[in-house]
């Protein structure tokens, strides 16, 4: 024991009070100004961590989630909408009905019908509680993400994922209280994962497949000196310390190296993934060895729960190549099929684990597309902010539940409307926190992530 | 009833209430804001506000409790007059406004500078009062006026300064306060050997003028004007004209621009041919896929960045309604709007409309040629008219046909035909032959196409289809001028039934476009033509110019040379407020002018924008808030918080000043001195208050990531002092930016911070990591936050490696012998030499390293990481 360097600089740092670096969100937690120190949740509640799967591009509902018989019939039909996405635009003076491409067929005990995009996810169908109902301000897709993420449509606020942090704080210091894993920057940029006017330490930490997931995380090829460097950096601190003394941030930083030191081990482990079975490679479907794709984003969000990450985000491509498909909507076949058996295996390996139980899971997209075309015989469908699909998983949710309606063609929400702020009351109340009450004062104002909005779909909670 | 009752209880300053009686005016106050005005707002002012007063009743201000108690009657639909006519309102809002009346009808609204009521008005709105200086006990202690307002608060809670600092920490102190290096070990001898008694203040002199205080200052101006190289919309076009702004903050400092004169410039510079500073306006974030679409938003902007930087006033929180806290009306957001609305701005460039136009030219003395007129008219709306004229041409002069907008700036579509014949020779020319090739006409050289609206600037966008018709072709800049031909053989019907195979121009709404036929041979030139509105029914027609040019490339000289991301003046109108905020719901017209609060001043001259009133209205000595203010940021500058923690907000959500009589002291001397910046920076630093060690008021305090980020290069050697200009961008012509594929570049440097490419969408991450300005919304204090993943920067960043291994070359080169090493990197990094124990902890160290070739590297790369550099004591 007494040859590990990671043992050696820690008792030599902090003179053999400290031996475990996962301990040491407890002593960071007694600085009283510690930002990610865990927080009681405003009332209890199940869900103790969220992980949010962001489609990006918008998923078209009608060939998804939201079956409607009368599309398929009704194909050509002309129909007359005072619609954002045709106004004003060359070409789109007239509009006609288009039909899915992708059938549906009713899965499970509840007999939730979806599409054969997702047959994966089907055999899900009762641990989901899918909305049909949601809609949104914004046809673009910049608008329509930033809002689904900080619930702003224009200026920039904090992510969803940092008021979480903010609510809760975070248990396990050696990792980041919110994470965004992302192929690539989708619209609206470090926007969607911004901590904005909160506290720095809410922001998200942008996660890209790759050599170095996490910057700064790996050794520049003095790995094994670091702990003699850090032990030689903690006698030159302490002692600028001791003639300083009761400066808290003094010791706060003190503190952060330690932590940092025990990030180089966590979440480097976090990619490793070789201790996990072919089993639960398969149930994902990951090749073994791969560090690319959505099955990969899925199990390393996995474990990232496992080890008490609060906020984990999962974008599945980025602004281009996602489910835009304005030209063929042929494209959302590959799109479905790269994230389909991941987001399945997530759930099935949760609930296998009974991680289920205290995971919410989330899966979303900026809008739904136009169930009509300036041709009936377009291959694409545009952009359609005013319903699309949406569903929640684990805890506290009623799984097999379909909630809301759309109208006959899926154009506009018919019953039981979910806007985005409603959508986002409903997440932070199944985290335990009022929504009305995550407040946070600047500029002069109280700032929440639902503005003045925002109503719990409480039908939804089990 | 007094009319300006304020929530006493909130924020007034000397406030005698008892907090129970207090704490119920705010709850009746927040009880009307939250439940009565929206009420009024939604069911009676339509009826009974600015526009309409049925039976003279006003319901949009202050009400007398009488005449309220009369209101609530009739809604209760009690007596014979019944209101609303359209049905009785439902219980819970009769209750709220019940209540609202035996409250006693409470109605805040704007309280006037100086007016009655003086114990109601907001803190910050008082005049600034200059006390006389307080008795203090210490008085020995005092040095300068500062000192005893500051020393007057600490004996008055029973405490004593703190004890004065050493040579060492002070000129470490204020060398990164005024600079944001590190003083050189050099310098630090030349302070520690100079003995004279006015050592310190020379040192402070020395600093103020060397020209990296200007780079430290402006970036804390930078931070409030929210500046960015990025325009922030959906595809975040770069801005490649914004660092000339950047540079005049920072020049500005340098050159102890006064304040006041330092504001009017960014508000109205260009109103006397300085239009740069105006970028303040300009790099307003811009928003969407189409900026104009969402043009109110940047607007928005605007206003509330005006607001917080040089006023400490929210008022972007009056666009949809009555600020809810601070006495500013929704009108006077829309009196504001309607002078920046009445402003050009600059146009980036946005996914739909990828060229930049409206950019604003610089002007230079230059000489050319003055024009020869030829021949001038103007047509009516409809009309037509030919014009003919000979003249003798060199090879390279220029004849140039200028088609001006009249009254009704917009203008029209006009028709242009255009011959000219060499007079005894074969030559002919005529706009005619380019409908074929249009829009590739200008290529052969002969003629070409231009913005004249600010001397001549190419139509650069090209038009290969206009309105989905491709027999239309064209040149524009932004939606005019442009050029443009209809080239079918049939009319084509669009905003206007253009004629078959023609040629038009359209002005822009600034001034004209012109049509330039390049002399290709010197002879005699025959000129005619005709000129016709294409699209009658406007109030007027245009207005038309033929002048001769003498070569040679006399249109170079009209060119600018130089172009700003500015504003310059628009077409000047007053706004409709936007009910609820929303455009789309024009309310009442709201005349140009100022915040009622300071004055109500109205824009005198309906010919311009206003700009130029504004600019003297946000500078008037009597504005109490301006000065204020900006002292209030100097001090924070030097003591990490400000009198006021809340600089962006002197409002009643805002804290009291701690010291209120220093702030006013400071305020007063601001004005006293001209406005003079460096010499409130003298009156700070020379205080003993400033010149204590490190105590609650004057905090440790740690670097910002630009000093971070300037002082390892500068350690390292590799500090580029020289100011950078441009960034590197693609060239315009290139541009194809969408959401899809946003501009995302980065660009390395060995410059100071300052000048690094700031982007809106995608922020740099080591800025975001070590709590930088965010480029999207002013800001008024930079976070402190300590996080593992700065800690992890310094443990294993590539840039800390490498300033690391340069810092090691460098250091081993000047000193050889280890211990001398340790000496110089101790002085170079924190101004000391090591202690006896310090020194061999350091030795033993080096000399232990596993690896010994790398150990003094590594030696280095523990000294950046340490709390003694990151701090400042």
């Amino acid at each position: 024991m007494s040859t590990n360097p990671r043992r050696l600089f820690l008792r030599s740092a902090v003179a053999g009070s400290l031996l475990f670096p996962g301990l040491l969100h407890e002593l960071l937690a007694e600085a009283a100004d510690d930002p990610l120190a865990p927080k009681k949740p405003h009332f209890p509640a199940k869900a103790k961590r969220v992980i949010f799967l962001f489609m990006t591009g918008g998923v078209s509902h009608v060939d998804t989630f939201d079956h409607k018989p009368r599309l398929f019939k009704d194909v050509g039909t002309e129909v007359k909408l005072d619609h954002p996405e045709i106004k004003n635009r060359p070409g789109y003076e007239r509009i006609f009905l288009k039909r899915p491409q992708w059938e549906f067929s009713r899965h499970g005990q509840s007999g939730m019908e979806i599409s054969t995009l997702f047959p994966h996810l089907a055999t899900c169908a009762d641990d989901i509680a899918l909305i049909r109902s949601l809609h949104t301000d914004h046809s673009n897709h910049y608008n329509a993400t930033l809002g689904m993420h900080t619930g702003s449509f224009a200026f920039a606020r904090p992510s969803i994922g940092a008021w979480v942090s903010y609510g809760l704080g975070t248990v396990n210091r050696n990792l980041p209280s919110f994470v965004t894993l992302a192929p690539a920057q989708t619209y609206a940029g470090s926007q969607v994962y911004a901590s904005d006017f909160l506290p720095g330490a809410h922001q998200g930490t942008l996660i890209q497949p790759g050599r170095e997931p996490v910057a700064d995380i790996t050794p520049q090829g003095n790995a094994a000196q670091q702990p003699q460097e850090l032990a030689a950096l903690n006698r030159l601190n302490q002692r600028h310390l001791a003639a300083r003394t009761g400066d808290p941030n003094l010791a706060a930083r003190i503190r952060s190296f330690e932590t940092a030191y025990g990030m180089q081990a966590a979440v480097p482990e976090i990619f490793d993934l070789s201790q996990e079975s072919d089993t639960t490679l398969a149930l994902y479907g990951l090749e073994r060895g791969s560090t690319q794709g959505f099955a990969w984003q899925c199990l390393v969000a996995r474990r990232m729960a496992e080890r008490g990450v609060r906020f984990i985000e999962l974008i599945d491509t980025g602004s281009s190549g996602n489910w835009d498909s304005h030209g063929d909507m042929m494209d959302h076949a590959r799109l479905a099929k790269n994230v389909d058996q991941p987001i399945a295996g997530l759930l099935k390996d949760l609930k296998a684990r009974g991680m289920l139980d205290d995971t919410l899971v989330v899966w979303t997209t900026e809008f739904g597309r136009t169930p009509f075309n300036n041709t009936a015989e377009a291959k694409g469908r545009e952009h359609h902010n005013w319903a699309f699909s949406s569903w929640l998983a684990g805890a506290g949710v009623r799984g097999g539940l379909t909630y809301g309606t759309t109208d006959e063609y899926g154009i506009r929400v018919a019953t039981e409307p979910v806007h985005v702020h409603d959508f986002h009351a409903t997440i932070l109340h199944l985290m335990g926190l009022d929504h009305t009450k995550l407040t946070y004062r600047h500029s002069g104002r109280d700032y929440r992530l639902t503005d003045v909005y925002g109503t719990v779909v409480k039908d939804i909670l089990a | 009833m007094n009319p300006l009752r304020l929530p006493k209880g909130v924020g007034v300053a000397g406030g005698m209430l008892l907090a129970s009686v207090a704490h119920a005016q705010t709850a009746s106050l927040a009880h009307f804001e939250s439940k009565v005005r929206p009420l009024f707002q939604a069911r009676c002012i339509a009826c009974h506000g600015a526009t309409v007063q049925q039976a003279g009743l006003r319901l949009d201000r202050p009400v007398s409790p009488a005449l309220a108690q009369k209101v609530r009657d009739a809604v209760r639909y009690d007596g014979k007059l019944k209101m609303p006519p359209s049905g009785k309102l439902p219980e819970h809002e009769l209750a709220a406004l019940t209540q609202w009346v035996n409250d006693g009808a409470p109605y805040p609204t704007s309280p006037i500078i100086g007016g009655q009521g003086a114990g109601g008005v907001l803190w910050s709105l008082r005049p600034v009062r200059r006390s006389a200086l307080p008795k203090v006990r210490q008085a020995a202690w005092v040095r300068n006026p500062v000192d005893a307002f500051v020393l007057a608060s600490l004996e008055k809670k029973g405490q004593k300064p703190a004890p004065q600092a050493n040579k060492r920490t002070l000129i470490r102190r204020v060398t990164f306060d005024l600079t944001g290096l590190p003083p050189t070990p050099e310098e630090v001898a030349a302070f520690l050997a100079d003995t004279r008694p006015n050592a310190y203040a020379l040192l402070i002199e020395r600093l103020l003028a060397s020209p990296r205080y200007g780079e430290k200052w402006g970036r804390l101006w930078l931070d409030v004007a929210r500046y960015a190289d990025t325009a922030g919309e959906n595809s975040d076009h770069p801005l490649p004209h914004a660092w000339r702004y950047r540079n005049w903050v920072i020049e500005a400092f340098n050159k102890n621009l006064p304040y006041d004169q330092f504001i009017r410039q960014q508000i109205a510079g260009d109103l006397d041919r300085n239009p740069v500073p105006t970028g303040y306006l300009a790099l307003a974030r811009r928003f969407g896929h189409d900026i104009d679409q969402d043009i109110h938003l940047t607007y928005e902007d605007v206003i509330d960045t005006l607001g917080k930087s040089v006023l400490g006033l929210t008022v972007g929180c009056a666009r949809c309604h009555d600020h809810k806290f601070d006495p500013i009306p929704q009108r006077d957001y829309y009196r504001l709007y309607g002078i920046f609305e009445s402003t050009r701005l600059s146009f980036p460039g946005c996914e739909p409309k990828q060229q930049p136009h409206d950019l604003v030219p610089i002007p230079t003395p230059g000489k050319h040629t003055p024009p020869v007129l030829l021949s001038q008219g103007e047509i009516p709306d409809g009309g037509s008219a030919p014009f003919s004229a000979r003249v003798a041409v060199q090879q390279g002069d220029v004849l140039l046909l200028l088609v001006t907008p009249q009254k009704s700036h917009g203008a029209d579509t006009t028709r242009l035909e255009l011959t000219l014949t060499e007079q005894g020779g074969t030559h002919r020319w005529s706009l005619a032959d380019l409908l074929d090739t249009f829009p590739d006409a200008r290529v052969p050289g002969i003629w070409s196409f231009w913005d004249a609206q600010n001397g001549l600037l190419p139509l650069k966008e090209r038009l290969d289809s206009i309105n989905g018709q491709s027999a239309l072709r064209g040149w524009r800049n932004g939606d005019t001028p442009s050029v443009l031909v209809n080239r079918a053989a049939q009319p084509v019907t669009v905003w206007t039934t253009l004629p078959p195979r023609s040629f038009f121009v359209h002005p822009g709404p600034a001034g004209p476009v012109a049509v330039a036929w390049h002399a290709p041979i010197t002879a005699t030139i025959e000129l005619a033509g005709t000129i016709s509105d294409a699209h009658p029914g406007g109030p007027d027609g245009v207005g038309w110019r033929l002048e001769h040019l003498p070569g040679p490339e006399p249109l170079a000289a009209l060119q600018p040379t130089l172009l700003a991301y500015a504003v310059a003046e628009g077409t000047p109108h007053d706004t409709r407020l936007h009910q609820r905020g929303d455009p789309a719901q024009p309310g009442a017209l709201t005349p140009r002018g100022f915040l009622a609060v300071l004055g109500g001043q109205s824009v005198q001259d309906p010919r311009q924008s206003g700009r130029r009133e504004l600019a003297q209205w946000l500078t008037d000595p009597k504005n109490p808030l301006t000065p204020r203010v900006w002292v209030n940021r100097l001090w924070q500058g030097h003591f990490g918080r400000g009198l006021v923690a809340t600089p962006n907000d002197f409002g009643t959500r805002g804290t009291l000043p701690t010291h209120p009589e220093l702030l006013d002291w400071l305020a007063s001397e601001l004005l006293r001195t001209g406005w003079d910046t460096k010499a409130l920076h003298r009156l700070i630093l020379t205080s003993a208050t400033y010149q204590q060690v490190a105590n609650p008021l004057l905090p440790r305090r740690r670097l910002t990531a630009e000093e971070l980020r300037d002082s390892l290069l500068a350690l390292s050697g590799e500090l580029d002092l020289a100011p950078a200009e441009a960034h590197p961008f693609p060239p315009e012509s290139t541009w194809s930016f969408t959401q899809h594929t946003p501009f995302a570049a980065e660009y390395e440097t060995n410059k100071r911070s300052v000048y690094v490419l700031q982007k809106r969408n995608r922020r740099t991450r080591f800025f975001s990591l070590f709590d930088g300005a965010d480029p999207n919304a002013s800001t008024p204090v930079r976070d402190n936050t300590t996080v593992p993943t700065q800690a992890l920067f310094f443990l294993n960043d590539p840039f800390v490696h490498q300033r690391a291994k340069a810092f090691a070359q460098r250091t081993t080169a000047a000193a050889p012998e280890l211990s001398a090493r340790v000496r110089t990197a101790w002085l170079l990094l924190y101004g000391r030499s090591p202690a006896p124990a310090e020194l061999a902890d350091a030795l033993a160290f080096v000399k232990t390293y596993p690896q010994p070739d790398t150990g003094w590297e590594a030696y280095a790369r523990i000294l950046f990481a340490s709390n003694e550099f990151l701090y400042v004591d």
